[in-house]
């Protein structure tokens, strides 16, 4: 056994509108949770992701506030923040556990379904460049858009091709108890649900919800959680994207490439905020050839029964867009994939698995791969 | 955060971004910036502005018309965006993301990619804090003149 940090436990709190619950009491339940599960283990860091929380609960400093909630009293906290790559806070975590300290929590956390919808697009739109985008009105939602639009023309595709996204990961997600949206969609129902920025359709986006995961990584591997983090590195592209010469590609997520060929994992959670990131996604990773991701999507590929599953959790689509804690979600629900947990057990067995977290539209991105050991 | 509203001292700060498009241009090595940079990635420091707004010629490459819109923009909705480069003087093009205005008729906005634009001076929303009129630099499709 070569890693020398693990997991110890995840805990995930379905995402929703969880109206009558603050940050504090969503990221306090799953903070509970994983600890209890870890064998009430004392921690020695608590590191919070939360983009928006400055906005959404009108509070600096939130990790403390959190900590003094729970009677943690005297552990050292911090809050980690790269846009809403949530899995930059788990990277730092995991660079405390290797530096020394035994026990390590790591929170995301949101709340988005307080705003309303107009409050939340001003809210998202802070991703975007505030004097040269959203000073204008520009969300994430108009950059996803272009890359869209750029991608069916480039490769011929139309829109129902894109739409093959949504219907996969709602096809996974019908099974997950943790997702957000479990019901199966038809075709049918994705062209006819309304245009958020042509060509971008309501059932392209990850649906913001309030939401909360946590992981604890630890020095000592767990008897119960046998999974072991082999690898995580950031990457990014610090550059708009009305710059770069290729809207069809993902400058940040095809670094993952090497990590696909080097560790060779075999089950994927990747981030999908927008279907066009999904597939994109497929092609940076090298997943699929460049332009062939929506065909091989037709065709069956990346889900039970293939080589390489893709997003069995029915990805951010299903489990929820929840800002900084989007990336936590994924990397539980691989957690949960690599031990055979029903549903995923379907999948068979699996022993390396890489999850892909994105901070903003392509401009950086966390890639962490886990490995299972008996 | 959004109840605070437009900062003045923030927003007469940037109205050269605004108004005027202003990127910036690198001295030694002539790259041109949108937004701007203080360094070029060839690592010389030694950058000038430059307007956009001068630009002889705009061309819509790409759009897109955004239909949820943040708060601010309720009555303006829905917003159109494209992908517009910017043909400058010295033979340079640079693309921007930049508003759109004055739709036409939807069959002509369809296929307005490789249209060309130009600039125009219009308000881009109302503070809701403290009534400040913001306004900005949106494009549109330019027609012939007789
Ligand atoms: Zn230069």
């Amino acid at each position: 056994m070569s890693q020398r940090v693990f997991v110890k436990a995840v805990a995930v709190k379905q995402a929703g509108r969880h109206y009558s619950k603050s940050a504090a009491d969503l990221a306090g339940e799953v903070l509970l949770e994983a600890a209890m599960k870890a064998g009430n283990v004392d921690l020695d860091y608590v590191v919070v992701s939360s983009t928006f929380v400055e906005l959404s609960e009108r509070q600096a400093a939130f990790c403390s506030y959190l900590c003094e909630y729970l009677s943690l009293e005297d552990v050292p906290c911090l809050r980690v923040e790269a846009g809403d790559a949530g899995l930059a806070a788990l990277g730092v975590a995991y660079r405390l556990v290797d530096a020394g300290f035994r026990n390590v929590a790591v929170v995301g956390v949101e709340k988005l379904a307080d705003f309303t919808t107009t409050m939340l697009n001003k809210v998202l739109s802070c991703l975007c460049n505030s004097t040269f985008e959203s000073y204008y009105g520009v969300v994430p939602t108009v950059q996803a858009a272009f890359m869209t639009r750029l991608y069916m023309e480039r490769f011929g595709y139309r829109y129902d091709d894109i739409a093959m996204w949504s219907v996969r990961m709602h096809e996974h997600a019908a099974e997950n108890p943790y997702a957000f949206m479990r019901r199966k969609l038809t075709l049918q129902d994705i062209l006819s649900s309304e245009v958020v920025a042509e060509p971008i359709r309501l059932f392209d986006v990850a649906p913001p919800a309030d939401g909360a995961a946590c992981v604890i990584l630890s020095r000592d591997p767990s008897p119960d959680f046998r999974i072991g983090v082999d690898h995580v590195s950031q990457v990014s592209h610090n550059v708009s994207l009305n710059l770069r010469d290729d809207l069809t590609r993902l400058y940040t997520v095809e670094k993952g490439r090497d990590l696909v060929e080097h560790y060779k994992p075999t089950l994927f959670e990747v981030s999908d905020k927008y279907s066009i990131l999904g597939i994109l996604t497929l092609e940076a990773l090298g997943l699929a050839p460049r332009g062939q991701a929506p065909k091989l999507l037709r065709d069956g590929c990346f889900t039970y029964g293939d080589k390489r599953c893709v997003n069995l959790s029915g990805g951010l689509k299903c489990l929820g867009y929840t800002g900084g804690a989007s990336g936590l979600y994924l990397f539980a629900m691989l957690v949960l994939e690599l031990l055979g947990e029903r549903p995923f057990d379907r999948a068979g067995a699996h022993d390396v698995g890489l999850v892909v977290d994105m901070g903003c539209v392509d401009r950086t991105a966390l890639m962490v791969v886990l490995r299972r050991f008996s | 955060m959004p109840e605070l509203g437009v900062l003045p001292p923030r927003y007469w700060r940037n109205v050269r971004y605004y108004y005027r498009l202003e990127g910036t241009r690198c001295k030694t090595c002539g790259r041109i910036y949108y937004p701007p940079r203080i360094r070029c990635v060839c690592g010389s420091s030694d950058m000038e502005n430059i307007s956009l707004l001068l630009s002889p010629k705009f061309v819509l490459e790409c759009h897109t018309t955004l239909h949820s819109v943040p708060v601010e923009f309720e009555k303006f909705k829905p917003l159109g965006f494209g992908l517009v480069r910017a043909y400058l003087p010295d033979g340079q093009s640079i693309r921007i993301i930049a508003p759109l205005t004055d739709f036409l008729s939807r069959d002509e906005y369809e296929d307005a990619s490789g249209r060309e634009l130009e600039p125009t001076f219009r308000v881009v929303m109302r503070d809701r804090t403290y009534g400040l009129v913001c306004y900005g630099t949106k494009f549109r499709i330019r027609h012939s003149r007789v």
